[in-house]
């Protein structure tokens, strides 16, 4: 368990948060840049001193009355976002770095760490020599040498490419598996966190706006920021390659859609409210391929439009203006088909170390 | 393409009459160097006396400046406290200080009737240890300027990237920030050595130019000038030379196996 209760003056606003995250657990920070999160990362991890402070981790108080242990001794794996990498040492040694362990074990420790991440064999590589997603993987490695007590991930997908991103999801999920530990994780992007995350923050101006399941928040925004920044819902199943080239996801809980990503395997489908059409059932009508049975739980306006939630059975939304909903007759219970095209869905891997090694 | 080429002429220009200007004298004195005179003055002990001083000096007064103005200069580059400013321009001075004004300052100082004069006037004036202290005194600067520019341009994530992986400041100051400003740190050394090498007004007020004991090769070369020009000549040829084999071999010894 890490608990952190936060009160620092930064230079538009004062940062003012309490959060929780239990073992293994994975909360994520989002929010638009400057918003405060990195702040926070930093005064839990004992960078910034705060001004206020109260870190606790497990049994061990970091930051309280009179208490400010230093960075270093918190036990704390942090990923920073451009990873940090020490340009003069190999892989290996990087990793190394943070190991304790005797001289002689220490590169078969390191590369253990290594492989966990499907680099070993770039151990002796320089950082300046690797690509952006070798480089994060290396970098997890180093995360993970301290054992750590907490992971603190500080936007750890932002410097990849698009077509990297998937595999480095993949590899931050094996990461906050093998961890076991508390982790935070900052991302301006909430498709990110609702895809990494068990739980998300909404940040804005250092103070929490919403804290919940990214499907809770993506359906029940409790404000227009909340909404217009959730703009993706996920859902979890396992995909299959089709022989016209789409990729066909049986979704945990039962439906089937279609995607026009490449995937095989565990797979996150992310959506996004905007896409999805709602239409009365036993309409058959439009070119969306992908069309699920659904039942209205929430209703709630942002802006112009209507955020509906859904339970299609596993929890999707949609965003409908209010002449819409009306024609539609949306109210809680209401049966809909949700409909959305293939190619508007996003196919990520669940398990990076699964789908490579297994 | 077409934009930039005037652009790029002018700068080609440029760059061709600095190195001109800078090579010339250097390519006169290699020119005019008697070659038999440079072969003898090898053989002269009191030149090599010189050299061999100026060596010895220059490269104590380099290990002084390295030991001390690295964690110094670190200070200066991650820390804001006040007074912070006077301490960089007082660190600064000696760069824009006549030499001759430096010899003065230091035997007013370190002289026999100076401020520290009880301690040190007997011990460095007209002495071997007055050479390396007038050296430290006017290379210090060079180095403790690049030193701090190279730490400050570290990546401050790289330092906290070492503090979270269990590293204390003074781990991390050795293992991560003195490696990642080693071109830099190497580049100050470089320039420093270089500034000692050349070193004349400060060592001849503060440590005189006695041949064996305080005479430096510029000092030698001096000596020689109004008495026999092509053995100044030559000397100036093999001085020149060394540095910048030195000069070379600092550069290469620093320069990144970062890549």
């Amino acid at each position: 368990m890490l608990s952190a209760e936060l009160r620092h003056p930064l230079r538009a606003f004062t940062l003012d948060l309490a959060l929780e995250v239990a073992a293994g657990e994975c909360l994520a920070l989002a929010g638009p840049s400057g918003a405060g999160k990195t702040s926070t990362l930093r005064a839990i991890a004992g960078l910034l001193p705060a001004e206020q402070a109260q870190v606790r981790c497990g049994d061990v108080v970091w930051d309280g009355p009179g208490v400010h242990v230093a960075a270093e001794r918190r036990r704390c794996g942090f990923l920073f976002q451009e990873y940090a990498l020490f340009g003069h040492m190999s892989a290996w040694q990087n990793v190394a770095y943070g190991l304790r362990t005797r001289r002689a074990a220490r590169r078969a420790e390191a590369l253990a760490l290594l492989e966990n991440f499907g680099v070993e064999s770039l151990a002796d590589a320089r950082p300046g020599d690797l690509s952006g997603g070798e480089r994060q993987r290396v970098a997890l490695a180093r995360a993970l040498a301290r054992r750590p007590a907490a992971l603190l991930l500080d936007e750890p997908l932002s410097a990849l490419d698009a077509a990297t991103r998937a595999e480095a999801i993949g590899a931050l999920r094996t990461l906050l598996a093998q961890a076991g530990a508390p982790a935070i994780l900052v991302t301006h992007d909430f498709a990110e966190a609702a895809v990494l995350a068990d739980r998300v923050a909404v940040v804005e101006h250092g103070r929490v706006l919403q804290e919940g399941s990214a499907a809770t928040l993506a359906a029940e925004p409790r404000s227009a920021f909340v909404a217009a920044f959730t703009g993706a819902t996920t859902l979890r199943g396992t995909a299959a390659p089709r022989a016209d080239g789409l990729t066909a996801v049986e979704l945990d809980g039962g439906g089937r859609i279609l995607a026009a990503d490449e995937a095989h395997g565990r797979v996150i489908a992310v959506v996004h409210p905007w896409d999805v059409t709602l239409e009365t059932p036993g309409t058959q009508a439009g070119s969306a391929q992908n069309r699920l049975a659904a039942t209205v739980v929430t209703l709630t306006p942002a802006g112009n439009r209507l955020r509906v939630g859904l339970q299609a059975p596993q929890p999707l939304a949609a965003e409908v203006t209010a002449a819409g909903a009306q024609r539609l007759g949306l109210a809680a219970g209401s049966e809909v088909l949700a409909t959305w095209k293939a190619t508007a869905t996003r196919l990520v891997l669940e398990d990076y170390a699964r789908a490579h090694h297994g | 393409m077409t934009v930039a080429r005037p652009f790029a002429a002018v700068c080609g220009a440029a760059l061709a009459v600095a190195v001109a200007f800078l090579a010339l004298p250097v390519v006169a004195v290699f020119a005019d160097a008697p070659p038999r005179e440079l072969v003898s003055s090898l053989g002269d002990a009191a030149a090599l006396d010189a050299l061999r001083l100026s060596f010895e000096c220059s490269a104590l007064a380099l290990v002084a400046v390295i030991a001390i103005g690295t964690p110094a200069a670190w200070l200066l580059a991650t820390r804001r406290f006040p007074g912070r400013a006077l301490v960089v321009t007082i660190v600064e001075l000696p760069l824009v200080m006549p030499p001759a004004v430096a010899g003065i300052g230091l035997l007013a100082a370190l002289g026999p009737a100076g401020l520290l004069g009880g301690i040190t006037g007997r011990h460095l004036v007209l002495q071997t240890a007055g050479v390396v202290v007038a050296l430290a005194f006017v290379s210090a600067p060079f180095y403790l300027r690049l030193a701090q520019a190279g730490f400050a341009a570290i990546d401050p994530a790289l330092l906290e990237a070492s503090r979270t992986l269990g590293a204390g400041e003074g781990r991390t100051f050795a293992r991560v920030a003195i490696p990642a400003a080693r071109g830099a740190l190497g580049a100050g050394a470089a320039l420093a050595w270089g500034r000692a090498l050349g070193e004349f007004g400060a060592t001849l007020m503060f440590a005189g130019s006695f041949r064996g004991v305080t005479q430096t090769a510029p000092l030698a070369i001096y000596e020689r000038f109004s008495t026999d020009l092509p053995a100044a000549l030559a000397l100036s040829a093999v001085l020149i030379a060394v540095s910048a084999g030195l000069l070379l071999a600092v550069k290469l010894a620093t320069r990144d196996a970062v890549g």
